[in-house]
């Protein structure tokens, strides 16, 4: 029972956007530990960019093959990129939010391998 | 047989709630009076409510943010808050870095009172503005309905000490001026060269001792470092102290005391850590001798005679000023109870003396150390070292570290080969010299903490590598004259021929060059001399990233320990306050703080409550984070 396209995606913009909300809050909170530091901004802009990225596969799910590759390998360096930084910020919460959206790539891949098959499927009409 | 059980049953309740981590309401008051918890600078509290075992349930009971803090980019200079709360008289009292008094009711954290001193803001004499905090003095026989019978003390930037009521924050008119006592008029060797209290003084019987800080890097001719006792209820001068010889005065000054102190009740002695003399890394203009430069110095609390004193560097130019309080203590070694003295050091070396005469319990050594190379310099031929207790620091300086070098494409080697280094007490040099412990230590201001009962002392300590560089004084003025002093490290050292440059050992991109750990915790059993363990305390922190544990922080602060077996502590760079165990160093527990801890903590118990006090200001030094926050934890209730 594969996820579809968009649930995928979804999954990976909820994570990102916990995750942006987390380091915005770490930011501005006195007591993050933090807070005004080159690090939490960089996470701010990290999870914003993974969070538009996952917005876009979530918005356009016909896009084209070598554009949804690229921006799925580019989401893996994200995220792995940010959860690296969120260890060594000790944010264990953002490392969380790292591994939703690690979770939802995983599903993508998958749904992206088995998309030929169910294709096949849908041409022989099989699809309902 | 019933009741047998009863009482089984009773004595399994009260274990079962102090095991998880409840508060039994039977804890004794105990009280946190000074600056280092009591006069003999032990930082021990008699508290045992709060254990090893409990001490994970640990939780924020109150804070304040007092509103007194400043990142530098105004007009006010960056605030650094070395304020160890006091509490006392049912109140914690804190002074902050704009010199206003906090009095806080200790289970609420509400406010009673402020006291505005209204000092002037500007870095007078140091970098920063700063503040450790205030002093606590209260009459013998008090008078009924009479103002000032409790008093609290804060010294500012510009040396005026002010006493206001300890009840109700009022000046006390009697004192001084209106309440104000101007320290700055006794300065009579360089009156464009001004005084900063920024030490509370030392409150004993109806005495105040009052030492203070000043531009020490700046000038060659500067104060004397004069000790001031007064009458602490009229201000009025009883006596006062030399360090500097009178005939060697004209060429050099400070050798002041600008830390905390500590005395001996039963035989009326104060304990002063004197610093070195200006300049401080050169010493070509004063090659005279200074025996109390740099010592460990007994006097007689009602004369100001000197007891005894102990040199720990000869002709000082590290700028290893003698910085901390001695903490006071007895050892049972042998067979005997001895009455010592630990002296922590910048240098690293713990020196452990008869408190009474200054001779050592462990061994001192006179050793051969490097000639200066400097042209008018004549370094000591020895120094003295200690082996027993283990120094803080080791033999020699940590070496290059692999990471630092390899990302800086081998800066770091390649810059140490081009440095002179002979082993500690390498003097300052005109081609640059690697000093391992430099002027941060070692050991800083707060010195270590001691059990009494146990005889263990406990000290955080840094491991840090600087570089020291003489500039004859036409290139200084060259190298200076585009407004680069301060943000380059330099300082003019006016009056010598040389000016001089303090830089740490980075790679270019800001990297330590040396090798980790950068701070540790270290525990001693002072019966036997032996290290008990040292661990990594804190964590580096850079663009808010943490480096790994085992590299440690540089440490500025002190510990405390309590009867219940746990030593608290902030001093990292990490902005966190910790729990340690006492018997194996590991760390218990940990909270996020707004700055770096740098002051040390205070522990007391309210109405059966024990409660950790950290003042979190911050400390440029560590890192530029600064705070104004003043927070309480203790056990939650156990309903």
């Amino acid at each position: 029972m594969a996820l579809g396209k968009r649930s995928t995606a979804g999954l990976i913009a909820l994570g990102a956007a916990a995750g942006l909300a987390l380091s915005i809050f770490a930011y501005i909170s006195r007591s993050s530990g933090i807070n005004g530091t080159a690090g939490a901004l960089l996470v701010i802009a990290s999870t914003a960019a993974i969070l538009l990225a996952a917005l876009a596969l979530t918005c356009w799910p016909a896009m084209r093959g070598w554009l949804r590759g690229t921006l799925l390998f580019l989401l893996l360096l994200g995220i792995l990129g940010t959860g690296l930084a969120a260890h060594f910020l000790a944010s264990v919460w953002l490392q969380v939010a790292m591994a939703v959206c690690l979770i939802g790539w995983l599903l993508a891949i998958m749904g992206r391998k088995e998309r030929p098959a169910r294709h096949a499927y849908a041409a022989k009409g099989g699809a309902s | 047989m019933m009741q047998m059980k009863r009482i089984a049953s009773f004595c399994s309740v009260l274990a079962l709630t102090t095991a998880i981590g409840f508060v039994p309401a039977t804890a004794q008051e105990t009280t946190w009076e000074t600056f280092n918890g009591d006069l003999k600078a032990q930082k021990y509290s008699p508290a045992d409510q709060i254990t090893p075992e409990n001490v994970g349930r640990l939780e924020k009971a109150w804070e304040v943010h007092t509103g007194d803090m400043s990142d530098g980019s105004g007009d006010v200079p960056m605030s650094v808050w070395s304020a160890t709360p006091l509490f006392v008289n049912d109140t914690v009292y804190v002074g902050t870095p704009f010199y206003r008094v906090f009095a806080i009711e200790p289970d609420t954290g509400k406010v009673k009172w402020t006291y505005d001193s209204k000092a002037i803001l500007k870095a007078l004499t140091q970098p920063d503005m700063k503040n450790r905090g205030v002093s606590y003095w209260e009459a013998s026989n008090p008078v009924d309905g009479q103002p000032c019978q409790k008093r609290i003390y804060i010294g500012t930037m510009d040396a005026k000490l002010h006493a206001v009521d300890a009840d109700t924050g009022q000046p006390c008119a009697d004192f001084g001026q209106d309440g104000v006592l101007d320290i700055n008029t006794w300065n009579t060797t360089n009156n464009k060269w001004p005084l900063s209290i920024l030490q509370p003084p030392t409150v004993y019987k109806d005495k105040l001792f009052i030492g203070w800080a000043g531009r020490d890097w700046t000038d060659s001719a500067a104060p004397s470092g004069t000790i001031f006792a007064v009458d602490a209820k009229t201000g009025k001068l009883e006596w006062t102290f030399e360090s500097i010889p009178a005939e060697v005065r004209a060429k050099t000054g400070t050798a002041n005391v600008w830390a905390s102190m500590s005395i001996d009740p039963d035989r009326d002695i104060l304990y002063i850590p004197v610093s070195s003399p200006s300049p401080n890394f050169y010493g070509g203009n004063r090659l005279d001798s200074i025996p109390m430069g740099t010592s460990v110095t007994a006097l007689n609390t009602e004369t100001g005679n000197v007891i005894w004193t102990r040199q720990l560097v000869h002709h000082d130019i590290w700028d290893y000023d003698t910085n901390s309080p001695p903490t006071l203590v007895d050892i049972e070694k042998d067979g005997q109870k001895i009455p010592a003295l630990v002296q922590t050091s910048k240098q690293g070396f713990l020196y452990v003396l008869n408190r009474y005469t200054g001779e050592p319990i462990y061994p001192i050594e006179e050793k051969p150390v490097p000639a200066s190379d400097v042209e008018g310099e004549v370094a000591a031929k020895t120094q003295p070292f200690v082996a027993r207790p283990e120094p803080v620091v080791k033999k020699e300086w940590p070496g290059v570290f692999w990471l630092a070098d390899a990302l800086s494409l081998g800066y770091c080697s390649r810059k140490a080969k081009e440095l002179r280094y002979d082993g500690q007490f390498t003097p300052p040099s005109l081609k640059g010299s690697l000093i391992y412990p430099p002027t941060t230590g070692g050991v800083e201001w707060g010195g270590g903490a001691v059990d009494p009962e146990s005889q263990t002392f406990v000290v955080n300590h840094s491991h840090v590598v600087q570089i020291y560089q003489l500039i004859p004084r036409a290139d200084y003025d060259k190298v200076t004259s585009g407004g680069s002093e301060a943000g380059g490290g330099y300082s003019p050292m006016s009056g010598s021929p040389y000016g001089f440059r303090l830089s740490n050992f980075l790679n270019p991109m800001g990297m330590p060059c040396w090798n980790p750990p950068y701070g540790e915790l270290s525990a001693y059993d002072l019966k036997s001399g032996d290290l008990l363990w040292r661990k990594p305390l804190g964590a580096v922190q850079k663009w808010g990233f943490y480096m790994p544990d085992s590299w440690g922080s540089v440490t500025i602060g002190a510990p405390a320990i309590t009867k219940g077996g746990v030593i608290f502590i902030g001093a990292s760079m990490d902005s966190k306050v910790r729990a340690v165990d006492q018997k194996t160093g590991d760390v218990l527990w940990t909270a996020q703080v707004d700055a770096p801890a740098v002051s040390m903590p205070a522990i007391y118990t309210y109405k059966g409550k024990q409660y950790v006090v950290f003042a979190v200001g911050g400390n440029s030094i560590l890192t530029p984070r600064v705070g104004d926050q003043v927070v309480a934890f203790s056990l939650p209730d156990s309903n």
